[in-house]
Order: structure tokens, then C-alpha cells, then sequence
């Protein structure tokens, strides 16, 4: 069974995916990640995950994609996973 | 931790940028019943109606809705915070609202006072209001990408409205000698400076972000605005120096203006290429709205072009000219952003203000709901049947009141159309916490 959930909202205009990624985040199982996909840096994302409860970690795609790693705070075990998935793309850098 | 993640609750409430962009169809409404009772002023850009109705339209209408979208987008688009934006809103507004007011009823009454009184207010309000977004804008840990342009846009707001400070002072201080040669400057530097690169700045995130088009290119953006800029400057230099004999100086000008010119057809032709290539090609009216107002800035080019090599002449043409670009270009776009912009400010704030343990998270509408398509669809009809009609009555004065009247009701239904949006908000924010108690 696969540790990710994939999502890639890079063609859709703002705020839908905003708003797909927030669904997404609720149908979270536990020691899963949501790996998210998107054209632009996700800038109004991370208020909401905190608020939420959930931790990130953004890296760079290629063609200068963005990649943000999801998971639930305190889930150990997602956690891990996501990092080890993001250690192998780069830093974002803006 | 991403520093440049950004809190909405560092941004204005929702109620700020919406009191601009809700204000600003009204003076276009009032500019519309200035042509209605004042006809004879679409004849001539030096009669004072004419020159109240343009600046009600420029300062009411567009650096309205400009100025309160800045004061939100700044935020949210480019991570740079504003300190104290409730009571910055408030004061830029008022100064805003009564100063355009009080300066065009000094124009309409040819009142020295007047004149003063409204011009004193806004160059106050204007320069507070640059230093402040300047101030926050170097502050910020902002791209240079993103803060370029927008510096440069401020840059040539601030030269825009000290022309204009002039300019009124040759109206309202008798000791002050009327120049209206520096009238070309004004109006280059306040179209070409402040909302030319304005809008290309917005652009540059607003049509990616909303219209799923590809990047602006890096180069267009890092340099655009500076050729721009520049040009604006040599030329302002060239003319009110006049250290430069009298051939070689309009030589030079020229070839300044060609290089606007070309960075404006740029623009255009890389939105519209832009747009082709978007990825999700859903029917969509703000797009409709882009369109007509970049072909609008291309005719308003030609039109330029043509005149300054002498092969169109006609009285009139500057009206035509800038018909073309304020009313044709700047604010079809403009409106295309609003119906835009406040469906996603709506909805972002609804996002942040309702709490998310109740269920009420999931009946925050759809974007599409806030302001329905068909509105915008009627609205947009209105406007180009507007925008034809005051065409047609540059040449043909018997248009004059119907084309007036139509683009009364086209701004009319424009302020319907945000209004209802706004109210959205309101209801739904009612709704969820009279279900949470």
C-alpha cells in the first residue's frame, strides 16, 4: 500500500487549488503524506495547514514546479515518509 | 518554516480594498452625468468638464480600485506587509474620495479655491501613501521580480501627481504661470508610467494565477518596466530642459516614445499569446474583458503611431487616443481583474473567518457563485456597447447622451454586480454564526 496520496493542481486557476488541496489534507489516513503538485508557490497554503494541524515540507519540481509534502502533526511515521520523499528534490528557493 | 508564507491575518480586513473597488463605478457613473449635462465638452480636452470627467475617471475610477487592490494584493501576492492598514486605508481613502471630488468641482467651477483645495488634499494623501508602500515595499523580503515594477509604478505616481500639483497651481496661484505644455507630461507619466506599469506588474501574478497561463518570461519582467521607466525620464529631461536644439530634441523624444510604445505593444501581444497557450481553455468573460482591452491598446498605438508620423490628423484625435486608452484599455482590464479579484478576496476571507470545526467550511461558495457569470456576461455587453458609442460620439455629437447614458448603466450594473459579491460575505458569515451559537 502506498504511503502518498498525489496530487497535482497545477491547472486550475486560484483559489481551486487552494481548496483541493484543503479537501485532500481532511481524507488523510494515518502514515500517509499528500504529495502536492503545483505551477506556482502555494503562498496562501500554509496559514491554513497550520491551522489545521498539519506540517510541510516545499521543494523545487522540475520546469519550476512547486512540491509541498503534507502530513498531520505528530504523525511520526508520515512524517518520515514525506521527508525522505522530499529529500530527493531541492530546496525551494524563491 | 516559509518566510515568505503569509498570514491573512496580517491583511486588512476584507472591508478595506472593497470600500475602493465599491466606490469606484460610482465616479465613473458621475463622470457618465457630466457628459450628459456638459455635451459640448466631448469636443475639446482643455474644457473644464472634459478635464473633470477625465480625472474622475482616472483618480476616481482607476487609482480607486488600483489603490485598493494594492492594499490587499501587496499582502497576499507578494508577501509584503503593511503596517497599521486599517488606519492607512481609511485616511488614503477619504483623502482619495473628497479630493478627486472637491478637485473636479474646482475644474467644472473654474474655482481657484477649489482647484487648491482638492489638489493640496490628494497630493497629501498620494505622497503619504507612496512613501508608505515604498517603505513596506523595501522592507519586504519580496522577489525582485515581484517589487521592480511596482517601485517603478510608484515612482512614476509620485512624478505623475507633483506635474499635477503644478499644473493646478497654475490654476488656482495667480503667481504661478499656467504650463500646459507640462499637460503631456502629466498624462504620459499618470498612463504610461503609473498605470501602465502598474498593470503589467499586477499582471504578471493575476494572469498566471487565475487565468493557468504560462509564466510572463524573465526577461520581459526584470526589464519591461525599466525601459519604460527610463524612457519616461529622458523624454521629461529632453522637454523641460530643452538643452538640446530644437530638431535633434524632438529627434530624441521620438525615438523615447517608440520605445514605450514598442513596450506596450509587447505587453499586449505577450498577454495575448500568453492566454492561448493557457491550459484549461473553460469559457470564461474576464477573459473576454482582456481581449477587447489589449486590442484596445493596440489600436490606441496605431492610432499614436499614425498620428505622430503625420498620416492621421483629425480634431479630436486626442480624444480618441485617450478614449482608447482609459476608458478601451484600462478599464476593461481593470474590470476584468475586479470580477476576479473580489470573488477570491470573498472567498479567502470566508475561508479564514469561518471556523473550520463547524460544517459551515464546507457551504463557503464556489467562486463562480459569488458573482454569477451571467451578470458579468450582461455587464460586459453593456460595456462595449459603451465604449462604441463614445467612439462613435467623438465624431458624431448626436451620440453624445446615449453613449453617456450607456456607460452609466454599464457602471451602474458593474457596482450591482460587486455589490452583491461583497454581500455574499456578509450573509454567509451571518448565516454560520447564527448556526454556531
Amino acid at each position: 500500500m502506498s504511503d502518498c496520496d498525489f496530487l497535482d493542481v497545477s491547472d486550475y486557476p486560484a483559489p481551486e487549488p487552494l481548496e483541493m488541496a484543503l479537501e485532500a489534507i481532511q481524507q488523510l489516513q494515518a502514515g500517509k503524506f499528500l504529495h502536492l503538485h503545483h505551477r506556482r508557490y502555494p503562498r496562501l497554503l500554509f496559514e491554513q495547514l497550520e491551522k489545521r494541524g498539519f506540517d510541510s515540507d516545499t521543494r523545487s519540481g522540475p520546469d519550476e514546479s512547486c512540491k509541498v509534502f503534507i502530513w498531520k502533526s505528530g504523525d511520526k511515521l508520515a512524517e518520515a515518509h514525506a521527508l525522505e520523499t522530499a529529500a530527493g528534490y531541492q530546496a525551494w528557493v524563491e | 518554516m516559509n518566510s515568505s508564507a503569509l498570514s491573512l491575518e496580517q491583511t486588512p480586513p476584507l472591508a478595506v480594498p472593497l470600500i475602493f473597488m465599491l466606490t469606484a463605478p460610482f465616479f465613473a457613473m458621475l463622470a457618465a452625468l457630466l457628459a450628459i449635462t456638459h455635451p459640448e465638452a466631448l469636443s475639446n480636452r482643455w474644457e473644464p468638464a472634459m478635464i473633470a470627467m477625465t480625472h474622475l475617471l482616472t483618480l476616481g475610477f482607476i487609482t480607486m480600485v488600483m489603490v485598493g487592490a494594492l492594499q490587499q494584493l501587496l499582502p497576499v501576492l507578494a508577501g509584503v506587509q503593511l503596517s497599521n492598514p486599517l488606519c492607512l486605508s481609511r485616511v488614503i481613502y477619504f483623502g482619495l474620495a473628497t479630493g478627486t471630488l472637491v478637485l473636479c468641482s474646482g475644474f467644472l467651477a473654474m474655482s481657484p479655491v477649489l482647484i487648491g483645495a482638492g489638489a493640496s488634499l490628494l497630493g497629501v494623501t498620494f505622497l503619504w501613501l507612496i512613501a508608505r508602500l515604498l517603505l513596506a515595499i523595501i522592507q519586504s523580503g519580496a522577489s525582485i521580480l515581484v517589487t521592480r515594477g511596482m517601485k517603478l509604478a510608484l515612482f512614476s505616481f509620485l512624478v505623475t501627481m507633483l506635474l499635477g500639483l503644478y499644473l493646478a497651481a497654475g490654476y488656482a496661484l495667480p503667481q504661478v504661470a499656467m504650463q500646459r505644455s507640462l499637460a503631456a507630461l502629466h498624462i504620459g507619466w499618470g498612463l504610461f508610467g503609473w498605470v501602465g506599469l502598474l498593470v503589467f506588474t499586477i499582471s504578471y501574478q493575476v494572469v498566471p494565477m487565475f487565468q493557468v497561463t504560462p509564466k510572463y518570461p524573465d526577461l520581459m519582467i526584470r526589464w519591461l518596466a525599466v525601459a519604460i521607466f527610463s524612457s519616461l525620464v529622458l523624454i521629461s529631461f529632453t522637454r523641460v530642459t530643452a538643452f538640446l536644439p530644437g530638431g535633434t530634441g524632438d529627434l530624441l523624444v521620438l525615438a523615447f516614445e517608440c520605445v514605450i510604445a514598442a513596450g506596450f505593444a509587447l505587453y499586449a501581444l505577450m498577454t495575448i499569446r500568453l492566454q492561448q497557450q493557457r491550459r484549461r481553455r473553460v469559457a470564461d468573460v474576464t477573459m473576454d474583458y482582456w481581449r477587447f482591452g489589449l486590442t484596445c491598446l493596440l489600436l490606441a498605438l496605431m492610432v499614436i503611431a499614425l498620428a505622430e508620423g503625420a498620416v492621421m490628423s483629425f480634431p479630436g484625435i486626442d480624444l480618441l487616443i485617450g478614449t482608447l486608452m482609459i476608458v478601451g484599455f484600462t478599464m476593461s482590464l481593470i474590470t476584468g481583474m475586479l470580477y476576479k479579484i473580489i470573488p477570491f478576496l470573498v472567498w479567502l476571507h470566508l475561508t479564514n473567518v469561518i471556523d473550520i470545526s463547524t460544517r459551515w467550511q464546507k457551504k463557503i461558495p464556489n467562486m463562480k457563485k459569488i458573482v454569477p457569470d451571467k451578470h458579468v456576461r450582461f455587464q460586459f455587453r453593456l460595456h462595449l456597447i459603451a465604449v462604441g458609442l463614445i467612439l462613435i460620439s467623438l465624431l458624431e455629437k448626436q451620440w453624445v447622451h446615449a453613449a453617456a447614458i450607456t456607460f452609466l448603466l454599464s457602471n451602474l450594473y458593474l457596482a450591482f454586480n460587486l455589490i452583491r459579491g461583497a454581500a455574499v460575505y456578509v450573509r454567509v458569515v451571518k448565516e454560520a454564526h447564527h448556526e454556531t451559537r
